[in-house]
C-alpha cells in the first residue's frame, strides 16, 4: 500500500512516500525550488517520491495531509473576532490566501498528482497537526512504547501536546492551546533580536551562550505564567502576533529597555543576555513538561517533535536532568516531518498495521531519505561542461578526502541521499579539519557568509563519542549538544578567558578540537556508524587513521539563506561561488584552482534571503 | 496502480540537458500562445462592434489587437515590456478590488464579533491569566470516528 503524505502551506513544504509502512522517499521543496522554507505546495518533492518509488501512473492507494485546514481557518477567523478592529494588515495578507488556495487542499492535491500521471486517488486523510508531528517521531522510533511531547508554534488550535504511543497506537492526552506557544514564544525573541521568525531560531539558540541570563527572572515575571507541570499562558499584553504583523509590541520593548535590533546591524550585550535568557527559560519549561509527561505515562521513553525538538541545546539537557532513561527526536521535527507523521499514522493507526520496533534501531535509515545521483549522471554532467576533475579509486575514496582534510582544506561532499530534514549529515555537507583553529571564522566568513559567532558541529565516530564529549550514546542526528570532554579543554580552568570583548572571544582556541568548540564548551554532535553511512564512517575512520582523531566539523553544503545544495548542479554552483578548495561529487574530485572561470548569470548574494 | 522502479530516478528532478535547451530555444522564440489568444479575444470583441454597429470601436480593439500580435512576432523585447505593464496593472486592479471587498467586511463583520464577544465576556484567545491553577493543560478531544480523519476539519 503506497501512501503519501504532504505539508504544506505554512513553511517547509515536504511530501514523504511510505510504502506497506517502511519510509521510502522524504524531501522538501525548498531543496528543488531553491527557496527556503519553501511553503506552497510540493510540486517537486511529490515528483520525487513517486519516481523514487517507482509510481509512473495509475491510482495512489491514500494520500494524507498533515494537518486539517478548515479547522485552522476557523482558528484564524477567531483570531480576527478577538482583536477586531485590530488585525486589518494581517487579514488582508491572509484570508484571500485562504480563500484561493488553503480552503482548496484536496483539489490541489488532484491537480499536483494528475500532473505526476496519477488520475485517481482513493482516499485522503487529514491528521491533526499535532498528530502528525507525534506520529513522526513515535512509529519510526525504536520504542515499542512511549511518552510524546510534540511542541511548535501552532497547527490548528494546539500549540504542544502531552501523548503516549503503545504498539501501533497513539494518543493524544493533553494540550496547550493557541495562542500560548513555546514556538511563538521563542519566535518572538528571535524576531526581538533582530533574526528571521521560522529561520533564525536557531541563531538566537547559537547566541545564548555569549550572553548571561540577565532577563530570565523578567520573562518569567511578566511574560508567562509558568505552572510546575510546564503548563503556561503567555501574557499577551506583550506580544503583537494577534493583532499585528510583528511578534512583539512596544510594551515587549520597554521591558527589555529599547526597540528589536534591527536586521544585519550589531550585536550587542543586550541581545546575547536575552539571547541566554529565553534559552534558559525555554530549556525550564521543556524540563517541566517532559517531568509531567513522565509523572503521566511513568514511561521511560520519550518522543520529541515540533519546531521546539529542533532546540538541541534544551534536548541535551533533557537527556542529562530529565526523567526519561531514553529520548528519540525526529530529525525533521520542524513542518516538513509532518509529511512523514501523517502517512505513518494512515498506515498505522487507521489502518491498523503493526509496529517491529526493535528498541535499538530506528526506522529514518540515517534520515538519507532523498534523491541520489550515480555516477553515470555526474560524469555526463561534467564532461558536458568541462569541468576537470579526477576520478577516485572505491578504495582510496576515503584516504584521498581525509588527507585533503587533514591538509586543512575546506570540501564540499557531495553523496549518497539528500538528508531530510534542517540537518547535513554526511551526505550534502561541507567538511574541514575540526583541530584547526582558522577553520571556524574561515567557513563563517569565506564559505558560508554568514555571521562569525555561529558554531560549527562535529560528526565523530560513534564508538569515539564519549573520548571528546560529556554524552554516552549515540546523537546521529545532530541533534544533542554535550560538552567537551574537560580533559581536552584549554582555558576552561581560566576564568579571565570567559571576560573577554565578543569578537575576541569567537576566535579564542577552547579545546583541542576548537573549530567545533563553542564558546560554551559544548558541540553539536553528530555520531556516525557504518551502518547507516558507510562512505562517511570509512572518511573519518581514515582521518582518524591519519591524525588520531577520529572527528570532523560538518556543516551544510550552502551558503547562508540558501537551502542545502540538491543536485551536483546545486554543489557545482556553491561551490565555484565559494572559497571551498575542493568539491566531491560522488566518486569525482574536483579542484578550485583547476575549474574554469565561473560564468554566474545571477547576483546571488541578493537572491537568498537572509534568515 | 503502476509500480516499477524507474531507470534514472533523478531524471525527475534534474534533467539538466533538456533545460539547458529549453533555456536555449525560450530565448531565442517566445511563445505566441498568448499573443495568438489575445488576437483571438480582440478580434471576437471587434466583430461584436462591427456587428452592433460601433464601427470606431470595432478599429479601436482591432488596431490594439493587430498591434500588440505584430508587436509579439516582430519586436518581442517590446511585447514583454508592455506584459509585465498588463501584468502589474492586473495585480494593482486586483489588489484594489481585495482591499474594497475586504476591508468593509472586516470593520463591520468582525467588530460587531468582537463587541458581541466582549458583551457575553467569550474569550477564545484566552488571555486571562488564572493565578490558583495548578496547570493550563487542557484534555484532548479524541478523535471518534475514523471517518473524520477524511473530513478537512
Amino acid at each position: 500500500m503506497n501512501i503519501l503524505g504532504i505539508s504544506a502551506y505554512y513553511h517547509d513544504s515536504a511530501a514523504t512516500l511510505v510504502r506497506d509502512g517502511k519510509i521510502i522517499a522524504a524531501a522538501q521543496e525548498e531543496r528543488f525550488t531553491r527557496k527556503k522554507h519553501d511553503h506552497n505546495f510540493p510540486h517537486n518533492a511529490v515528483r520525487y517520491c513517486l519516481a523514487e518509488g517507482g509510481i509512473t501512473g495509475g491510482s495512489i492507494d491514500a494520500v494524507a495531509f498533515y494537518d486539517k485546514p478548515l479547522t485552522k481557518f476557523v482558528r484564524i477567523l477567531e483570531t480576527y473576532f478577538s482583536v477586531a478592529p485590530y488585525g486589518l494588515q494581517s487579514f488582508m495578507m491572509a484570508i484571500p490566501l485562504w480563500l484561493k488556495i488553503k480552503l482548496w487542499i484536496p483539489l490541489q492535491i488532484e491537480k499536483a498528482l494528475k500532473a505526476c500521471g496519477i488520475d485517481r486517488i482513493d482516499n485522503i486523510y487529514f491528521p491533526e497537526h499535532h498528530e502528525s508531528h507525534a506520529a513522526s517521531a513515535f512509529y519510526p522510533s525504536p520504542f515499542a512504547e512511549a511518552a510524546m511531547l510534540t511542541m511548535d508554534g501552532v497547527g490548528e488550535w494546539s500549540t504542544s501536546t502531552l501523548g503516549v504511543g503503545r504498539g501501533n497506537r497513539i494518543e493524544i492526552l493533553q494540550e496547550l492551546r493557541f495562542p500560548h506557544s513555546l514556538g511563538l514564544l521563542y519566535s518572538a525573541f528571535t524576531y526581538f533580536t533582530g533574526f528571521k521568525v521560522n529561520s533564525g531560531e536557531y541563531k538566537l539558540m547559537g547566541l545564548a551562550p555569549y550572553g548571561k541570563p540577565k532577563y530570565t527572572r523578567q520573562i518569567l515575571d511578566n511574560l508567562l505564567d509558568l505552572k510546575e507541570d510546564g503548563s503556561f499562558r503567555l501574557n499577551m499584553e506583550f506580544f503583537g502576533y494577534l493583532n499585528s504583523l510583528r511578534m512583539t509590541n512596544d510594551r515587549f520593548s520597554d521591558l527589555f529597555g529599547g526597540p528589536p535590533r534591527k536586521p544585519e546591524s550589531q550585536i550587542t550585550e543586550r541581545e546575547m543576555d536575552i539571547a541566554s535568557s529565553i534559552q534558559a527559560v525555554t530549556e525550564e519549561i521543556v524540563l517541566r513538561m517532559a517531568r509531567h509527561a513522565h509523572d503521566r505515562t511513568g514511561l521511560k521513553n520519550l518522543c520529541l517533535s515540533g519546531g521546539v525538538a529542533l532546540n538541541c541545546v534544551a534536548n541535551g539537557r533533557l537527556l542529562r536532568e530529565g526523567p526519561f532513561e531514553n529520548i528519540f527526536i525526529q530529525p525533521a521535527s520542524g513542518d516538513a516531518g509532518g509529511s512523514l507523521g501523517a502517512a505513518l499514522f494512515v498506515w498505522h493507526m487507521l489502518h491498523d498495521q503493526p509496529r517491529n520496533p526493535d528498541g535499538k534501531h530506528d526506522a529514518m535509515m540515517g534520515s538519507y531519505l532523498g534523491p541520489r545521483f550515480s555516477d553515470d549522471e555526474i560524469q555526463d554532467y561534467l564532461d558536458f561542461h568541462q569541468y576537470p576533475y579526477t576520478k577516485l579509486d572505491p578504495d582510496t575514496w576515503a584516504g584521498e578526502i581525509a588527507r585533503l582534510v587533514a591538509d586543512e582544506k575546506v570540501i564540499g561532499l557531495f553523496q549518497g541521499r539528500m538528508e531530510f530534514g534542517p540537518r547535513a549529515l554526511g551526505d550534502r555537507s561541507i567538511i574541514g579539519d575540526a583541530r584547526s583553529t582558522k577553520m571556524q571564522s574561515t567557513m563563517n566568513l569565506k564559505i558560508k557568509y554568514r555571521e562569525s559567532f555561529r558554531p560549527f558541529a562535529p560528526s565523530c565516530l560513534e564508538e569515539r563519542v564519549s573520548d571528546f564529549f560529556e554524552l554516552d550514546r549515540p546523537s546521529p542526528y545532530m541533534l544533542i549538544v554535550a560538552d567537551v570532554k574537560k580533559e581536552r579543554c584549554l582555558i576552561e580552568s581560566n576564568p579571565a578567558a570567559r571576560d573577554v570583548p565578543f569578537g575576541e572571544r569567537i576566535n579564542q582556541a577552547r579545546s583541542d578540537v576548537p573549530a567545533i568548540t563553542h564558546v560554551d564548551y559544548s558541540a553539536r554532535i553528530q555520531t556516525v556508524t557504518r551502518e547507516t553511512n558507510p562512505k562517511y564512517y570509512d572518511l573519518i575512520k581514515a582521518f582518524e587513521g591519519m591524525t588520531g582523531y577520529g572527528i570532523i566539523i560538518n556543516t551544510s553544503f550552502n551558503v547562508r539563506g540558501e537551502p542545502i545544495v540538491c543536485t551536483p548542479e546545486d554543489a557545482y554552483r556553491c561551490f565555484m561561488r565559494t572559497e571551498m578548495d575542493y568539491l566531491v561529487l560522488e566518486s569525482f574530485l574536483l579542484d578550485k584552482k583547476e575549474q574554469p572561470q565561473f560564468q554566474d548569470n545571477e547576483d546571488w548574494l541578493a537572491t537568498y534571503e537572509l534568515d | 496502480m503502476n509500480t516499477k522502479m524507474p531507470k534514472n530516478t533523478s531524471q525527475a528532478i534534474w534533467n539538466w540537458k533538456s533545460s539547458d535547451r529549453n533555456t536555449k530555444s525560450a530565448a531565442a522564440r517566445p511563445p505566441l500562445t498568448g499573443p495568438f489568444i489575445g488576437l483571438a479575444v480582440g478580434a471576437t470583441v471587434a466583430a461584436l462592434f462591427y456587428y452592433f454597429g460601433h464601427f470606431i470601436m470595432t478599429a479601436v480593439v482591432a488596431v490594439i489587437s493587430l498591434s500588440l500580435f505584430s508587436c509579439a512576432v516582430f519586436y518581442p523585447r517590446g511585447y514583454r515590456v508592455i506584459q509585465v505593464f498588463l501584468q502589474k496593472f492586473s495585480f494593482l486592479v486586483g489588489q484594489t478590488l481585495t482591499w474594497v471587498l475586504l476591508m468593509p467586511f472586516f470593520y463591520l463583520g468582525f467588530s460587531f464579533g468582537r463587541l458581541m464577544q466582549k458583551m457575553t465576556g467569550k474569550d477564545p484567545m484566552t488571555r486571562d491569566l488564572n493565578q490558583d491553577s495548578n496547570s493550563y493543560w487542557v484534555a484532548h478531544q479524541p478523535v471518534s470516528d475514523k471517518e473524520q480523519y477524511k473530513r478537512l476539519f
